[in-house]
């Protein structure tokens, strides 16, 4: 199963796709409350399926990628983010054409702009 | 003769010293060099050279809507902004739209930041000032140039304390110093945290706000003119209050006052 499908609602990802488990799946979850301005990831980043430690990396974020902040989950932060090569324009997009989303730790390190 | 810098926002261009539907040969606009500047023997009226559509071109404009030129740094970052304002079509350009998206990618490439205009959700006014102030000639190349507002707010309001006076920009209270036209108006973003003012923007170079350049201080009016990037998605004006005193007001969130002295000793 594509990781997209189920943390994405049918978005797709950049990142390969890789088999989550059952735990994976239970917890699969696409973060709410995201900003409508991104910021630029300063760092290399994992993203996950679900907001715990164990969950799949389904992609790894490289410094400059516009990210948008999303909510919190304990120690997890939701973040969403344009697929490879798309535009940081996520706020506009129509239902069904979201951009992907997954989990990072708390602590994502960015740079404003504007 | 000389040359005078247009301070209204748009100027009518005549063929002869009189307001006559036949003598209007084109405008020119705010932060324009009109060259061979002369009194046109018509009181109230200069004769001049001036650029009209890319060409140039001898004519006449009311004296009463120029000014003149403040010293040779300001004057080149009015410049740099007034092309950055025609370019994007005096604010009817939009961001998302070629050829307009092709110029803001160009102000990310010009801070070193691999994006190509077409992200409209990556706030970009800070970027705009940059290139701008970039474009504005040498004396301005110490500015951090950034792509986040807060950086080089921060960098100017450090480096007045440093009496650093190798730097364009120190930073000011606004109740310090008054503004002219060149300085920069800097004002926070409410939507976002933390709440800042002028002493969080002397501890802190990372949050969300804005800043503009003066293009014109209208104290009649009691309001400056200004110009920057990301206002209403293109390059445009926004107006500013002024307090009594001609200093600028605490209103709309404005914090920091970031004066250039390129030109003082």
């Amino acid at each position: 199963m594509r990781l997209a499908a189920a943390i994405a609602a049918g978005t797709v990802l950049a990142a390969p796709a890789v088999k989550l488990d059952a735990a994976d799946l239970k917890e699969a979850a696409r973060p709410g409350g995201c900003a409508t301005e991104a910021e630029l990831l300063v760092s290399r980043t994992e993203v996950r399926a679900a907001p715990q430690p164990g969950a799949a990396v389904v992609t790894v974020l490289e410094p400059g990628t516009s990210v948008y902040r999303c909510e919190k989950r304990g120690a997890f932060l939701g973040v969403m983010f344009p697929e490879a090569g798309g535009a940081a324009d996520c706020s506009l997009r129509p239902p069904g054409r979201e951009c992907p989303a997954g989990w990072t730790g708390d602590d994502l390190e960015t740079e404003i702009t504007g | 003769m000389a040359d005078m810098i247009v301070n209204v926002e748009s100027l009518n261009f005549r063929s002869a010293p009189e307001n006559a539907p036949d003598t209007l040969k084109g405008q020119v606009f705010l932060g324009q060099r009109l060259t061979h500047v002369e009194d046109a023997g018509v009181e109230g009226w200069v004769s001049c050279r001036a650029t009209i559509e890319d060409a140039e071109d001898a004519g006449f404009v009311k004296a009463e809507f120029l000014r003149k030129p403040i010293s040779k740094p300001r004057e080149a970052l009015v410049a740099s902004v007034h092309r950055e304002w025609m370019r994007f079509r005096r604010g009817t350009g939009l961001e998302h739209v070629p050829p307009f998206s092709g110029f803001v990618g160009e102000m990310w490439q010009n801070i070193g930041i691999d994006l190509d205009g077409t992200d409209r959700d990556q706030p970009w006014s800070a970027a705009a000032i940059s290139f701008m102030v970039k474009n504005a000639g040498n004396k301005y190349r110490k500015f951090k140039f950034a792509s986040s507002h807060s950086k080089y707010i921060h960098h100017a309001i450090k480096a007045r304390e440093a009496d650093d006076r190798s730097v364009p920009f120190w930073g000011f209270r606004l109740s310090e110093r008054k503004p002219r036209v060149g300085d920069l108006v800097c004002k926070d973003n409410p939507d976002f945290a933390p709440s800042v003012n002028f002493d969080v923007a002397r501890e802190l170079d990372a949050y969300r706000s804005h800043c503009d350049i003066i293009m014109k201080v209208d104290s009649e009016r009691q309001r400056v003119l200004t110009i920057g990037g990301n206002v209403s998605h293109s390059v445009g004006i926004t107006f500013y209050d002024l307090a009594p005193g001609d200093l600028l007001a605490p209103t709309n969130h404005v914090f920091a006052l970031l004066a250039n002295i390129t030109d003082e000793e």
